[in-house]
């Protein structure tokens, strides 16, 4: 990696900072550099950002309430990142096919690792977080059972929802990055017209 | 049967086998990345470059070493790239297939409507 990093640093000194200035030449490095990351590294980046912050906010707050701004903050930026990672496969190859495959790559890695956080989650905080409010449903749901455990019972609701859900989001990430593939083999095309 | 050789990975080696520009004499990444634009006419992302420099290595078609690194590049070293027999003779074999399959044929190529 150390020559490669060298040569975008000869580009940059020697081309790019005085061509666009340092703001733009900043983001040309940064472009570069995201192009050199591989569609499964970005899973596992992303999964594992939002994985550990997941952990990390419930150690902090156990019984904060998800508000919508929240949610809402936390899908556009999951959306956005898998946009992006199409846009750069799309750009890359200039096949929207290799996009969806990376936006269904990036996806199922990363949200299958929020999902083994979520795992963890459960296991360390389980006694604290059942009294969440966004935890109703699924208490009622054990009383209901008659299941003697609430963490095997809590852990096989979790497989059920992660295995359909796993399917779901490769789906949700295969259009996101074909999106941002579309995008990319645009510019693409544009840039070499 | 010879290795199928996509139009990228042909840009690259011809770049190490008949470099064109001073730059691209050098032979390594960014010279070589800078001779694929000149050679393709249009920008060309770098990790799609080192991509299939990897790719190419490990089919044996080029090799590399270290060399030693330049202030300017914060002292960080140069990978310098050299095309082998085998790359060679793979771009022999598409090119024998492509004239083979463009025999007989004048351009510009006219429509049927």
């Amino acid at each position: 990696m150390r020559p490669i990093i060298g040569d975008l640093l000869e580009e940059y000194r020697e081309v790019v900072l005085p061509a666009r200035g340092r703001a733009r030449a900043a983001i040309w490095f940064m472009t570069q550099l995201a192009g050199l990351v591989k569609p499964w590294m970005w899973g596992v980046i992303i999964g594992l950002v939002f994985g550990i912050e997941n952990l990390v906010s419930t150690a902090i707050s156990p019984l904060a309430e998800d508000t919508p701004a929240l949610m809402l903050t936390l899908v556009t930026v999951v959306l956005g990142s898998w946009i992006l990672v199409g846009f750069s496969a799309g750009r890359r190859t200039m096949r929207v096919r290799d996009a969806v495959l990376a936006g269904v790559v990036v996806a199922t890695i990363s949200m299958s690792l929020f999902g083994m956080a979520n795992w963890v989650r459960v296991t360390v905080f389980l006694d604290v977080i059942k009294d969440r409010s966004d935890w109703v449903g699924l208490m009622d749901r054990f009383h209901a059972s008659g299941a003697p455990d609430l963490r095997s019972f809590v852990m096989s609701e979790y497989s059920r929802g992660n295995l359909l859900s796993t399917a779901v989001i490769a789906g949700i990430g295969g259009a996101m990055g074909a999106l941002g593939g579309l995008v990319g083999v645009r510019r693409h095309r544009a840039s070499t017209r | 049967m010879a290795e199928h050789l996509g139009i990228f990975e042909q840009a690259v080696l011809l770049a190490l086998l008949r470099p064109q520009t001073d730059l691209g004499k050098e032979g390594y990444g960014r010279a070589i990345l800078k001779e694929v634009e000149h050679r393709l006419g249009r920008e060309v992302a770098a990790g799609a470059v080192y991509a299939t420099l990897d790719r190419l290595e490990a089919k044996g078609f080029v090799s590399s070493e270290l060399g030693p690194g330049t202030p300017v590049r914060g002292g960080r070293p140069k990978r310098h790239y050299r095309i082998e027999a085998d790359g060679v003779r793979a771009l022999n074999a598409v090119r024998s297939a492509t004239d083979r399959l463009w025999a007989g044929i004048h351009l510009p190529l006219k429509g049927t409507r």
